[in-house]
């Protein structure tokens, strides 16, 4: 080992080696997560806590994404909008070590009103060099519904308190003036206190930890090596995008009801890949609608990010870099990027949930050898409210198992089952832990057979569960692909089964449109949810029968479904 | 029973089976220390456990059987982990409460990477069409709202006769408030079949959140038939040969239990391998003055690193921890073990490029066979071993003690390879993978310190296992701590530890309360079920000492979804709601830096852990000599790359082996142990301390 070290020329020196990028890569990638990991560990609202709806990122000065931890997709480029609508009000030169910013103006940069962002600056000495970020779901803002998913709203008003890029403390201290107004604005004041304070415990880890990397190399070499990292993201990217034939590429799929109009609203996109660069233009989507379905603007761009997240090799860092090749374009005023004040109050799961759709649907249409079938964005969302029996207390419950919908078949095997698209890292609740919270009793949950799309490889179940209220309450729930718009399949492939709703009391079923608001429920009513389940890639006649006996003999097919979605017939009399 | 009387068998023996060696190691009546060491049988992993004991009676010179003078044998298994994950535990069934079978089919919707939505699932350990419903309803304050139905139990066990089953696990909801209808279900399955294992949710870890505790029992279930199988032929072998000293095995919490225990709950052996390290790090810190510790196990695979306070090793479940390491694939294990933070970075970590440039290390390696590419036994690609060689750090001639010859020119070969990819040098590319390998192992520190509120400056890093001390030295200067101690016995320091553990059981009760409406006695209840249920636990076992408990409590802010773990320390009569409250805001404070309302503290659980004291091996102090060493300790020197010199220079190499207590070394310098190498940086400082131990300090850190 008789090696000389030359020593590099002294311009060479500031160049930066893959060594020291990979290093600041993965030390950016383990501050993140722990900004997550302590948010997640002094939160509580059962919305963070439990199903972890919140996200951590480090951003550039310049509002860009530098690392981000796997949570919620569409919050990272909504964040990334919110800080840049702090950035273009406030302007750089006002701000200080220790401040905090707040905003939730999704009509500015963000998703929705109930997704709140907080950042605080990182300095060297007293040079800004980058932000610390947060963006997290609330339980409750106000507005005209518990849970402020307002039903029926005609304006973004009736939908909660906003903070338009507001100055919420200095010296990493919340102003007391802020905390009081958003307490006095909120259903459940106490807790959501403690929620705010976790987002701020979460920056500070990123405050602390990312100055010491500032000073290990000095703010300017910082600088060259984070824009390193994102060059080499976006170069991955391209390199994906290359692989796709240059042309166009058009997909459409339906929403159904606005809560008010309870019809399909139309949206379309075309995807044109030219040589390295992607182009999304949501041209033929239908005008904005009456209800809370739109999507903002923002998180039009957010969620289109997001499907390019979950399509393309998953080991590309997800950053500012990853973005640069995607460029969308929105008419005015159509459901996705509707005129100010329309509502947008379920913006993420509703319009924007149908963008990762629609982008994935046309990115599957241009890159058949990576496609999948339609694993759907989506939530049957409910929230029972009331008032705790033993406690006296007000609660809102979010049920997240209407998010548990089934994934899309792939190439060359089945959908996953009961499994969001976006929220790996949300988890459905304990039921133990909700019944010892909630006033209410699980009946069942479990995997709702035959509704797996079939196909050559069958879409992933559903989950459904049923719940059984202890007092008198009320209940909202919004959601999709119910019948008649369920998730298409692909290449053959026949569609997941549809969304389910409905109560039942004193033995009396009782169903609703797509999204209702405040319907009162007496204790020992019951309630039925299910979302969607996958599509199925490929004709179901070439389904391997290997396979179709193996779902039935663990039931995630009936002998009814196999005969009529596979002509199976099942031979449980000769065995 | 006499449980004060000591021992009269002379030889206390722990016995370490890892995936390339098993490592014995023995204390004599006089405490001096015994180290051996033979290749592990993955086929026969009883007959490595004999065929250690045989060589080590041949190296004492013994006339009778070493079995025969046992005071005590300790083992530590890789068993259960194996088991797990190459999936070969029991054809398992599973029976839950009507309406919830796809609980463990779902895994709470957890997904391992979001961004990968071509994979598939893991393979389940049960498969749905063997998990069996039963009606029933427990409610969430114990009272029986839908009375068991015994056909469906019957329904379930034809079922298990049928399908052959060999383990089962039960589980209902709120079984830890009420569990009476898991034990009747026990009890009949126990009459039908008894030559099934049963386990109940309520005995593995009774404790809230029916996901966790359902993925719990049915991985205990899973592991209990493969486990039984080779601690009963263990045992039998022993006892064939006349043990004189009961077989006790290793737990994932730090004790040790007797082999039919372990046998019935082996989901507790999981981290059953590492957890000896860590507790030998803790009795090594406490006896020569350290104790505040990040033990640091760098081996050929992968690397173990945990957390040591006041000397005593950080506990964790896995509702506390964030980090994969407490899932198994998705399925969680509720029940405490050390909070041991494994990662693939070891000396056979691969270097490999991505498609965009980047250089990562690991986690694949190439284990010990074929091993890196200087073990010349057809590894063709580079590994941390390989760059350590070039760089200097380890001698090809004097690896394993001499007893491996390292090829460096094939070392050379596969660098330049990796090098010529991304255009650097050979040189940049070596010093390329030690310096990504020390990210990796620098952020597995973090995540058992920052991310549970410890400031890693605050503590010293104890390295062992083979690879540590090229490396431990390096992490010190850019995680800003102020020590590494390397121990003498660090080539079996997991069988030492094993020595050093009590024997213990653990209990827990759910609360659920807040604190203020919780009385003196109702806590004192609590306890005293507790402790009584610990008395019983260890009638008939015999072992020198004193029972005694260690009390801790699970609490939290009411509505926060993750607990932090408080120890109560003193008696249990001293343990009230005020002192609960103290202890939670003290620790609180520390970890998050603020408090809220004292009315909205949760009790969530108390646990109580029954301890029976055992003899220990005596760490020997000596007198120190001398600053300089002596002349024969130093072997020569060669050329060695310093990243921080940015170039090979010559350096002083020493013969760990001639340092005495109180020599001192000033970096740069290379001290070769036969099982280890460690690599002074410039700028630092080693001393040998009055055990034996080298510490080394960061630069501008005084000794």
């Amino acid at each position: 080992v008789n090696v000389r070290y030359k020593r590099s020329a002294p311009q060479k020196a500031r160049q930066i080696d893959p060594i020291t990028l990979e290093v600041t890569r993965a030390r950016l990638e383990a501050i993140v997560e722990e900004m997550g990991a302590t948010m997640l560990r002094t939160a509580h609202s059962s919305i963070y806590v439990e199903c972890r709806d919140f996200s951590v990122a480090i951003l550039h000065k310049d509002g860009g994404l530098l690392a981000m931890g796997q949570y919620i997709p569409h919050h990272q480029g909504g964040m990334q909008a919110a800080l840049r609508s702090i950035i273009r009000q406030r302007g750089i030169e006002s701000m200080r070590p220790g401040d905090i910013y707040v905003s939730n103006d999704a009509y500015a940069g963000g998703t929705h009103t109930l997704d709140i962002s907080l950042f605080m600056p990182i300095f060297d000495g007293d040079k800004l060099i980058c932000f610390a970020g947060a963006t997290a779901h609330q339980i409750d803002l106000g507005g005209g519904a518990p849970g402020t998913y307002v039903v029926g709203a005609t304006e973004v008003f009736q939908e909660g308190i906003v903070f338009p890029q507001i100055k919420a403390g200095e010296h990493g201290q919340f102003f007391d003036d802020f905390v009081r107004l958003f307490q006095r604005n909120v259903r459940l004041p106490e807790q959501q206190k403690g929620d705010l304070g976790a987002m701020l415990a979460g920056l500070k880890v990123a405050i602390r930890n990312v100055g010491l990397i500032i000073e290990e190399h000095g703010a300017d070499q910082f600088q060259r090596i984070v824009s390193k990292i994102l060059d080499v993201s976006e170069g991955l990217l391209r390199d994906e995008i290359r692989k796709i034939p240059d042309g166009s590429y058009t997909y459409v799929d339906y929403l159904d009801g606005d809560g008010i109009e309870n019809k399909l609203f139309k949206m379309q996109v075309t995807l044109t890949i030219k040589g390295t660069d992607a182009f999304l233009d949501f041209s033929g989507t239908d005008p904005q609608a009456k209800g809370f379905i739109n999507a903002s603007y923002w998180n039009t761009v957010a969620s289109s990010y997001s499907a390019f997240f979950l399509f393309f090799d998953p080991t590309i860092p997800r950053n500012d870099g990853f973005f640069r090749p995607i460029h969308v374009s929105v008419p005015v005023g159509t459901l996705l990027n509707p005129r100010y004040p329309a509502p947008i109050g379920a913006s993420t799961t509703e319009g924007g949930g149908r963008v990762y759709d629609l982008v994935l649907g046309a990115l599957s249409k241009a890159w058949p050898e990576r496609a999948f079938a339609t694993w759907s964005m989506m939530w049957v969302a409910v929230y029972i409210s009331g008032t705790h029996p033993d406690t006296g207390r007000p609660y809102i419950q979010a049920y997240l198992d209407g998010l548990a919908n089934g994934g899309g078949a792939r190439q060359d095997k089945d959908g996953l089952n009961a499994c969001n698209l976006s929220a790996s890292n949300m988890l459905i609740p304990n039921m133990e832990v909700e019944e010892e919270i909630y006033p209410v009793r699980f009946i069942r949950r479990e995997l709702a057979p035959d509704s797996g799309g079939p196909g050559q490889y069958r879409g992933g179940l559903a989950l459904e569960t049923e719940v059984e209220v202890l007092a008198d309450c009320e209940f909202t729930m919004f959601g999709s692909r119910f019948e008649g718009a369920e998730p298409p399949g692909y290449a053959g492939g026949k569609p997941g089964g549809a969304s389910v709703f409905y109560t039942v009391s004193n033995s009396k079923k009782t169903t609703y449109p797509s999204k209702v608001g405040r319907v009162p429920l007496k204790a020992g009513d019951r309630v039925i949810m299910r979302p969607c389940g996958g599509a199925g890639f490929g004709d179901p006649k070439t389904r391997d029968p290997d396979l179709i006996e193996r779902d039935l003999r663990l039931g995630f097919i009936t002998p009814e479904g196999a005969e009529r979605d596979y002509g199976y017939r099942f031979k449980a009399a000769a065995e | 029973v006499d449980q004060t009387k000591p021992s009269i068998k002379p030889f206390v023996v722990g016995i370490d089976v890892g995936g390339t060696f098993t490592d014995l190691l023995l204390v004599n009546e006089k405490g001096a220390l015994v180290v051996e060491k033979v290749p592990s049988s993955r086929s026969n992993i009883a007959a490595g456990v004999l065929g250690v004991m045989e060589k080590a009676q041949t190296t004492l010179g013994l006339r009778s059987p070493l079995v025969e003078s046992l005071g005590r044998l300790v083992h530590g298994s890789t068993i259960a982990a194996n088991a797990f994950l190459e999936r070969k535990g029991g054809r398992i069934a599973f029976i839950t409460t009507k309406g919830t079978r796809d609980t463990l089919v779902m895994r709470r919707m957890y997904r391992e990477n979001m961004y990968d939505t071509r994979s598939g699932e893991p393979a389940p350990l049960v498969t749905r069409d063997n998990v069996l419903e039963v009606e029933e309803r427990v409610d969430h304050k114990g009272n029986v709202i839908v009375p068991m139905n015994e056909a469906d139990v019957l329904r379930a066990i034809d079922h298990l006769r049928q399908r052959n089953i060999e383990a089962v696990g039960i589980c209902y909801l709120f079984a830890f408030r009420n569990p009476q209808h898991e034990l009747r279900t026990r009890k009949l399955v126990q009459e039908h079949l008894p030559e099934i294992s049963v386990c109940t949710s309520f005995e593995i870890c009774p404790e809230i959140r029916d996901f966790e505790r359902a993925s719990t029992t049915h991985l205990n279930a899973y592991l209990q038939p493969p486990v039984e199988r080779y601690l009963r032929e263990l045992d039998a072998a022993l006892k064939q040969r006349r043990t004189s000293a009961e077989l006790q095995v290793m737990h994932s919490y730090g004790g040790v239990t007797g082999a039919r225990e372990a046998s019935q709950r082996p989901v507790n052996l999981l981290l059953s391998g590492p957890a000896g390290g860590v507790i030998g790090s803790a009795y090594l810190g406490k006896a020569a003055g350290y104790p505040n510790l990040i033990s640091f196990d760098m081996g050929g695979t992968s690397c173990d690193i945990s957390l040591i306070r006041k000397a005593t090793p950080n506990l964790s479940t896995p509702i506390n921890a964030t980090s994969a390491h407490c899932k198994f694939e998705g399925w969680d294990v509720l029940i405490p073990f050390i909070d041991i933070h494994t990662i693939g970075s070891g000396g056979g970590s691969v270097a490999w490029i991505d498609r965009g440039g980047g250089v990562h290390v690991g986690p694949e390696s190439m284990g010990a066979d074929p091993g890196p590419a200087c073990y010349d036994k057809g590894g063709d690609v580079a590994t941390v071993t390989d760059a350590n060689v070039i760089l200097g750090y380890i001698d090809p001639h004097y690896y394993l003690g001499s007893e491996i010859t390292l090829n460096s020119a094939r070392s050379e070969q596969v660098v330049d390879r990796l090098a010529a990819q991304i255009g650097i040098s050979r040189m940049e590319a070596a010093d390329g993978i030690f310096r990504i390998i020390n990210t990796n192992m620098l952020n597995g520190i973090r995540v058992v310190s920052v991310e549970r509120g410890h400031d890693p400056r605050d503590f010293a890093l104890l390295s062992f296992g083979g690879a540590g001390g090229c490396h431990a030295t390096a992490i010190i200067e850019q995680l800003g701590i102020d020590k590494v101690i390397i121990p003498p016995t660090a080539a079996a320091f997991s069988a030492f530890g094993l020595l050093c553990t009590d024997l213990k059981h653990d209990f827990v009760t759910t609360v659920y309360r807040r604190i203020t409406e919780l009385d003196r006695a109702a806590l004192d209840r609590i306890v005293k079920r507790m402790e009584s249920e610990g008395k019983i636990a260890f009638g008939g076992q015999q072992d020198s000492g004193e029972l005694g408990f260690e009390y801790s409590a699970d609490m939290r802010y009411r509505g926060q979804g993750h607990d932090i773990r408080v120890s109560l320390e003193g008696p249990s009569r001293a343990i009230s709601s005020e002192k609960i409250v103290e202890r939670f805001n003290a620790e609180y404070f520390r970890t998050y830096g603020y408090l809220e309302e004292e009315e909205n503290i949760q009790l969530v659980n108390l646990r109580v852990v029954a301890c029976l004291g055992t003899i220990k091996p005596k760490l020997k102090r000596m007198s120190l000599q001398g600053d300089v060493p002596e002349k024969a300790a130093r072997k020569g020197t060669r050329e060695v790359f310093f990243t921080e010199n940015k170039k090979y220079s010559r350096t002083a190499v020493y013969d760990g082996q001639k340092l005495k207590p109180g020599n001192r070394l000033k970096g740069a310098a290379i001290i070769e142990l036969p099982t280890t190498t460690i690599v002074l940086r410039p700028g630092q400082a080693l001393r040998v301390d009055a055990y034996g131990n080298f510490v080394a300090a960061r630069k501008g850190v005084n000794l």
